[in-house]
């Protein structure tokens, strides 16, 4: 496709081989303007795959990521961190045996640069951000459990906090909902609106729950079979017929 | 809560200067026997805390950890007794070359995870040991180095007004100073912001890459860290009790240190070293019965696994904790 400069993240031609499966099959797509971008398809399309090879956990067998106009496919998760490509993972995924507000600090602390600093002590330095993110996401008054004791909902909400206190301008959410009760749903739905507006950031999320993805999308991407079958804003997709075979017509 | 923090701070800080004081009064009234289990005890404590760097903080299982208190004790012995160099440079060596030892072994442990990184602190001591056991001209093989020269520590002695004072209790107060500063440093660190990355590298390393931590950077340096402080402490070991032997850095040596430091319990800061100075005794009392170490060993890792995973600590924590809350 024709990408631009300074789009925020280009896609090109990227493949992926399993042992002999190809989960990834020649995926190209960018993220010039626009707030939230979705990648829907069904299960074992390579939704997860193609957020591993963009965030590099996972190397590409071909095909080059771009983010913020420099390549990427060869960079490491925590140096796309540093510059601003953050994600959350499917299966829920924090760290364990630090409390909640712990979780939140260590992002912020890496983040600001204070990772390898060894005085003066930490304590209870960045509190005031940790409260801050806390009250985004609605965890502010769990500071002090440890992610096990959160209910499940709360916990996606505590990866979203990690990732916010990254300073994402590209954030990748592998499916926020997946696993929430339906309030807990509209609550995500609403907080993920509200991120977008007031803190300037894209997102690139995938999703199973079309709601979600309706009222939260202005561009979806459907992939099957590791490759793209269409990709549009909300009405085309709605209206396209492969989609509709493939992939609604199924839920 | 900022207030207790605080409290708790200058607590802490209160309660390790009493320690310092305390264990600094030993040689001034405790009889040289004493004296010298002490001293052993320190040093011991000071490796098993250093490599609860690792294990506890850092969930990093080394099983070679013997190897760079081996590496510190060679070097300091090697410079004393063959380079003529004075104590002081030679301790500093020490720490130099079991950081150094670390950092070559680090660059390679650090690339693998759980027990394939055990594994490879095991070769590499395994290696390390068996150049120190065979280069028999410089260390003396099996045969070990022996007559390493005392330093002169009368100045000690003289500053402190105790011109009685043997070497051995002179020493004893360079040891407790240096120990102090080791634990004073790996205090600094567990505390400071690099202390909470390397938890989240214990937690969940791949998650600590996702936000922004080099985890194998920091892997490294704590790697490098760990085998210093464990370098002074053979350095500070070999002078004291004159010699250096290849089992200083054997792999059951690396075991025991280990065991140690999970019998006072890995998940503190202290545990380790209450369980050094705890099993050492039990050692030194069933020391006419060398054959029942294995089994007493033995029997306390059984019980330790299945009855109480948190250690020393983690009772002694239960019970203040219970206590309190009645
Ligand atoms: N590490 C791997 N090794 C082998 N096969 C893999 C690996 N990762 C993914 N796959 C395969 O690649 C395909 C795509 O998987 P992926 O997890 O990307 O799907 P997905 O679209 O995220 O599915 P879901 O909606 O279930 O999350 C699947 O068939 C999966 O089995
Ligand atoms: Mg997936």
């Amino acid at each position: 496709m024709n990408a631009s400069a300074n789009d925020l993240l280009t896609v090109r031609a990227l493949r992926k081989t399993f042992d002999g499966f190809q989960a990834i099959r020649g995926v190209d797509f960018s993220i010039g303007h626009g707030r939230v971008h979705a990648v829907i398809g069904p299960n074992g399309a390579g939704k997860s795959t193609l957020f591993n090879l963009i965030t590099g956990l996972d190397r590409p067998d071909e095909g080059e990521v771009t983010f913020l106009g420099s390549p990427c496919s060869h960079m490491s998760p925590a140096s796309l961190c540093r510059r601003g490509m953050v994600r959350s993972f499917q299966k829920s995924n924090t760290f364990l045996g630090l409390s909640v507000f712990e979780n939140i600090q260590a992002a912020i602390v890496s983040r600001s640069g204070e990772g390898w600093k060894i005085w003066p002590p930490l304590g209870r330095r960045f509190a005031d951000e940790v409260q801050e993110i806390a009250e985004q996401v609605g965890i502010a008054d769990k500071l002090d459990l440890l992610p096990e004791d959160l209910a499940y909902g709360y916990q996606r909400q505590l990866e979203l906090a990690i990732a916010l206190a990254s300073r994402p301008r590209l954030l990748l959410l592998d499916e926020p909902t997946a696993g929430m009760s339906s309030t807990d749903t509209h609550r995500a739905v609403a907080l993920l609106k509200r991120i977008v507006e007031d803190l300037n950031i894209v997102l690139l999320i995938t999703e199973h729950d079309m709601g979600v993805v309706f009222s939260l999308a202005e561009r979806i991407i459907v992939l099957a079979e590791g490759q793209i079958i269409a990709d549009g804003n909300p009405e085309d997709i709605r209206a396209n017929a492969e989609v509709k075979r493939v992939y609604l017509g199924k839920s | 809560m900022a207030v207790k923090t605080l409290d708790n701070k200058r607590n802490r800080l209160l309660m390790a200067t009493a320690l310092f004081l305390g264990l600094g009064a030993v040689p001034f009234f405790a009889p040289p026997f004493y004296v010298v289990f002490l001293n052993d005890a320190l040093i011991i404590a000071c490796l098993s805390m250093s490599l609860n760097l690792l294990v506890g903080y850092t969930g990093l299982i080394s099983f070679g950890h013997a190897a760079y208190f081996g590496l510190g004790a060679y070097a300091c012995g090697l410079l004393l007794k063959s380079a003529g160099l004075p104590f002081g440079v030679s301790l500093v060596a020490a720490g130099a070359f079991g950081g150094l030892g670390a950092a070559v072994a680090g660059f390679f442990c650090v690339r693998l995870n759980r027990v394939y990184f055990s594994m490879l602190t095991l070769a590499f001591s395994l290696i390390f040991w068996a150049i120190c056991f065979r280069w028999n001209d410089l260390t003396g093989g099996d045969q070990g180095l022996s007559g390493i020269p005392y330093p002169n520590l009368t100045w000690i002695s003289q500053m402190i007004g105790r011109p009685d004072f043997s070497s051995a209790q002179s020493y004893y107060l360079v040891s407790l100073v240096v120990v102090a500063i080791c634990i004073a440093a790996m205090w600094i660190i567990v505390s400071s912001p690099v202390g909470l990355m390397l938890r989240t590298i214990r937690e969940n390393e791949q998650r600590s890459t996702f936000i922004g931590v080099e985890t194998r950077r920091v892997k490294l340096a704590i790697f490098i860290v760990a085998g210093t402080i464990a370098g002074l402490a053979g350095g500070l070991f070999a002078v004291f009790n004159r010699g250096v032997y290849p089992d200083f850095m054997y792999w059951t040596k690396s075991a025991e240190i280990l065991i140690m430091a999970l019998f006072g319990g890995i998940g503190s800061f202290w545990g380790p070293a209450i369980g050094s100075l705890t099993l050492l005794l039990l050692h030194q009392e069933t020391v006419a019965l060398t054959e029942y170490w294995s089994f007493a060993l033995g029997v306390i890792l059984l019980v330790l696994t299945l009855r109480f995973p948190s250690g020393l600590w983690g009772l002694f924590e239960r019970f203040t904790n219970t206590r309190r809350s009645k």
